[in-house]
């Protein structure tokens, strides 16, 4: 796969699409995790903070994007999309396949060069943002290469700095983990890096999977103190594992990692910090709408479950699903095509089985845009029938995880909601939609637009 | 008193005067017709959030003129236009709206009766050589079942009390002298003609304003309590008297400065053909359902009348109209008043934007399942509830305008187990206007009901009680969000897009 950007490259990118905006005036390093979540917020662009109080420029909303509540101009996953090297205005699809491309084909990385270079700095000198005030810095976006002796396995991993030469991870609980290991923390990866790795995990942990691989030849890789790493990786803290899943993580609230799966909290002793030239590192200030992790994991579930849906049944009636940030993933919206009577109800308990992040779907007709979230917003209060499109199951379902109720686990229902049209009507008791082009002829359409710059509109 | 020094509106061209002094209406001179050109050009000034449309010439036989969606507020602020026409210009976020408008609604005023001489309604006055379709009225969809009046003021008085009803119900045109209106059961006019009226096989006389002054058209859209005065509320909501005068043709009082009334009688045990209509929530509902008849009696106009209407299905979706506007603008805080008035411990009552009167969204500092019950049981019975399925409830640090966290409340905080309420029992009326249910369960509509019953639904999105809101501990932080805000606006950065925001500053809009 060619065209995925480095980190770097994906922020010049954001710059020359106006989509960055660089904070030259210097800002407290407490106060990055705000204005980085007042930005996203506001639906703004990528924040670089250019005068910082250590060696990383720090980036917020790198991988993030605008809610689609007020507006449908900018889409959430432009930003995703430059990443991978593709136009921002690229349909949705487009993007879900590239993340999902690992689980249709495995391919082999491409070796390269590491760009980063050896310093003297320690873990505290990187200069990284706390997540809040009075808390130790943290990382956000993060790859830990672990090596078990035979091969590196590369785990998503957030955490903060517990000591000049100490950091704590958040990773998977499932990783094959000993103290001992040598791994790698590489921080400012690029985005398909984290997809791989998220899928990978995702995968792994919800449906058994093994596949797809966290390495793809999407991401170029090199070798450094015998892990395989990203090549442009723009931060790399190398050393070992110490205590494994004896700590916690201080301060702020968990992320859309500990969301999406079981996590463990390790320590690593660092022996060695390799960076880039005024290294470029993401951050997320967590627990805030909308932030990049949100749309990692949303985007990545959503890429693989339609890859597992399309290819359950020997055939492909999904058009899309979105798991929107706007939902803090706690509800999965999906297009398809209704192949028979009771489908939806096949189509949603797949779904449930496939995933364990929601509890609530919305399914939609196949025709539905995948790139206006308005339209679900209206059609699950007018097409679905209040008592019989809103289905709940039986209150003996396992616990969704992105919800903040039975957080002890406790089963309950599940809900999918059905904005379809019945596959029994017949034909006339379907309501066309109206839209500009069918409330008016092709006539009226033409003059209006003649005539529209002579009318006098702002 | 306004709070910016300038009064109320007297009149619909008054307020169109206002708007072009402030630069948001467009007064364009070039022919377009009333024949679908009008509603399409609505359509996509409705969607580019640009200014209101007046269409100055608009047939060869009428010197009437069209404005499309004249109530239409901005985008981010659809109250906007309505509190600029109430003298209430200087108000700057939602929150100081509704308050405004609640105690507005909170001190009705007496309206005042004038001579004809001084009513501009009755500039013009035919009783004998009317002609209804003389008047340029707007076809708006190309699938539409006829020509439509749409944004006006049905005036009836109750047949067994002094009371007079103002509600607004669609009027499409038949001929020189009827039209069918979309009368349906549950409202409270509807309920006097079908359940009075037509019972005893009598007309019920009524008047339709069309461009009426901007406060009646807001008490036209509100739930006033059946018994008060409805003009009383308009001068309240103005705070001045509005001018009232008596109809040619019966003893309803109408607004004098009215732009055109039609003078008529709904008649009993007749019926005409009435849709399809491109409705509000973006779908084409049919069949053409039989609807009673109103027979003009008499009609009379101000020169060169402007004629009002709204481009339906246009506010589904991100752009507003003048339905959805009118929503935010009248209902919202009117309904917020009426809750509280009944004892609910309501902090306000927002419109779902993307699904005008499909449901409702409640912010509230109640979390108690009984309490919500009571709340959920009292707005489902009164009038107008046959249209809405679905009230959700949030907590009141949850800006119900925040449809972002109104969605997240749902997704991160109903719990399909406890939260979900009356879903399933389907025993509950409902107008068919609705695309849900088919033709045979919508039956032989007579009443404007549906033969089948469906279920009314809400949704508990509170949290549990003493668990925090989870936006972030940082965000949580008034002073640290405000530098962050101001190192932002230094940046360039409007922080006024997205969504607005209450975290202990007030609404950032």
């Amino acid at each position: 796969m060619t065209g995925t950007r480095s980190f770097r490259d994906s922020v010049d990118t954001l710059d020359t699409k106006d989509d960055l905006l660089t904070i030259e005036e210097r800002v407290q390093s407490e106060d990055i995790g705000a204005v980085g979540a007042e930005a996203l917020r506001s639906n703004g662009p990528a924040i670089r903070f250019a005068a910082t109080d250590g060696i990383v420029t720090p980036v917020t909303g790198a991988l993030a994007g605008p809610e689609q509540t007020t507006q449908s101009q900018q889409k959430p996953w432009e930003r995703m999309a430059v990443a991978f090297g593709m136009q921002p205005d690229v349909p949705y699809q487009r993007v879900i396949e590239r993340v999902a491309a690992p689980l249709a084909e495995t391919t082999e990385p491409d070796q390269a060069e590491l760009l980063a270079e050896q310093s003297d700095v320690n873990c505290y000198e990187l200069g990284l943002p706390p997540g809040a005030p009075g808390e130790p810095p943290a990382f956000s976006l993060g790859l830990l290469a672990v090596d078990d002796g035979e091969e590196t396995t590369w785990l998503p991993a957030r955490g903060t700095v517990r000591g000049p030469n100490r950091l704590r991870a958040v990773v998977p609980a499932a990783a094959p983990l000993e103290s001992g290991n040598g791994v790698t923390l590489s921080l400012g990866v690029p985005a398909a890096a984290l997809t791989n790795t998220v899928l990978h995990w995702l995968d792994r942990t919800q449906t058994g999977s093994m596949r797809p691989s966290t390495r793809s030849d999407a991401v170029s890789v090199a070798q450094l103190a015998g892990q395989t790493v990203p090549a442009d990786s723009e931060v790399l803290a190398t050393g070992e594992l110490a205590d494994i899943g004896t700590g916690v993580l201080a301060g702020d609230e968990s992320s859309m990692l500990e969301v999406a799966m079981d996590t463990a909290v390790v320590d690593i002793v660092v022996d060695s910090v390799h960076h880039r030239k005024s290294p470029l590192v993401p951050f997320v200030p967590n627990s805030a709408p909308l932030t990049d992790d949100i749309h990692l994991v949303g985007i990545t579930e959503s890429a693989r479950l339609r890859y597992r849906v399309n290819n359950y049944w020997g055939i492909e009636p999904a058009e899309w699903i979105r798991l929107p940030a706007e939902a803090s993933l706690g509800m999965c919206v999906v297009a398809s095509e209704i192949l028979y009577a009771g489908f939806e109800w096949q189509l949603a308990n797949t779904l449930f089985s496939f995933s364990k992040l929601f509890d609530k779907i919305l399914i939609l007709d196949e025709d539905t845009s995948a790139a206006d979230l308005s339209r679900p917003l209206d059609d699950i209060w007018v097409k679905a029938h209040p008592s019989q499109d809103w289905v709940f199951s039986e209150p003996c379902a396992p616990a969704a995880t992105a919800p903040r109720y039975r957080t002890d686990g406790s089963p309950g229902s599940r809900l999918f909601i059905s904005a379809t049209w019945d596959p029994r009507w017949d034909e006339e008791y379907i309501a066309p939609r109206v839209t500009y082009e069918t409330s008016y002829p092709d006539a009226v359409r033409q003059t209006v637009t003649e005539m529209w710059d002579s009318f006098g509109f702002d | 008193m306004s709070t910016d020094g300038i009064g109320a509106v007297d009149s619909f061209r008054e307020y169109l005067d206002r708007l072009s002094d402030h630069g948001q209406c467009n007064r364009i001179e070039e022919r377009i017709s009333w024949n679908l050109e009008a509603s399409a050009v609505t359509m996509r000034a409705n969607e580019c959030d640009t200014q209101i449309p007046v269409f100055e010439d608009v047939s060869d036989t009428s010197d009437s003129r069209l404005v499309g969606d004249p109530y239409r507020g901005p985008r981010r602020k659809p109250w906007k236009r309505i509190a600029m026409a109430l003298g209430l210009a200087d108000v700057k976020t939602t929150d100081g709206y509704y308050e405004e408008i609640i105690d507005r609604v909170r001190s009705p005023l007496s309206p005042t009766v004038i001579d004809d001489d001084d009513a501009p309604c009755k500039d013009t006055v035919r009783t004998d050589d009317f002609d209804l379709l003389s008047f340029p009225w707007p076809f708006l969809h190309v699938g539409d079942g006829g020509r439509y009046s749409n944004l006006h003021t049905l005036i009836a008085a109750d047949r067994d009390t002094a009371w007079t009803d103002w509600s607004s119900h669609r009027a499409m045109l038949h001929d020189n002298t009827r039209a069918s209106v979309l009368l349906l059961a549950g409202e409270q006019t509807p309920n006097i003609y079908y359940y009075k009226y037509e019972r005893h096989d009598e007309p019920m006389p009524v008047a339709i304003a069309i461009g009426a002054e901007p406060a009646v058209e807001c008490v036209s859209a509100m739930w006033i309590p059946t018994g008060r005065d409805e003009a009383e509320f308009a001068s309240g909501l103005k705070r001045e008297p509005v001018e009232l005068v008596q109809c040619e043709s019966n003893d309803l009082l109408v607004p004098a400065t009215a732009e055109i009334i039609l003078e008529g009688r709904i008649l009993p045990n007749s019926r005409l053909d009435e849709g399809p209509y491109g409705d509000y929530f973006g779908y084409m509902h049919g069949p053409r359902r039989s609807m009673p008849v109103l027979e003009i009696d008499a009609i009379t106009h101000r020169d060169r009348p402007y004629i009002p209407f709204r481009v339906e299905w246009s506010e589904v979706g991100y752009a507003h109209n003048t339905t959805s506007s009118m929503e935010v603008a009248c209902v919202g805080p009117d309904a917020t008043l009426g809750l509280r008035a009944a004892g609910f411990d309501v902090e306000k009552l927002a419109p779902w934007p993307f699904s005008p009167r499909t449901v409702y969204v409640i912010s509230t500092a109640t979390s108690r399942p009984d309490k919500l019950h009571e709340l959920a049981n009292f707005i489902f019975t009164t009038w107008g509830m046959l249209h809405v399925d679905f009230f959700v409830f949030v907590d009141e640090d949850v800006d119900p305008f925040n449809q972002r966290a109104v969605l997240e409340a749902i997704a991160l905080h109903a719990d399909p187990d406890t939260d979900f309420h009356q879903f399933g029992a389907e025993s509950m009326p409902k107008v068919p206007l609705n695309i849900y249910q088919t033709p045979e369960e919508k039956g032989d509509v007579q009443m404007g009901t549906s033969k089948s019953k469906t279920a009314k639904t809400y949704i508990d999105a509170t949290r549990p009680d003493g668990a925090e809101r989870r936006t972030g501990g940082l965000n949580m932080d008034g002073e640290r969000r405000e530098r962050a805000r101001e190192i932002l606006e230094t940046a360039g950065i409007d922080t006024e897009r997205g969504e607005p925001v209450k975290t202990g500053l007030g609404e950032s809009q």
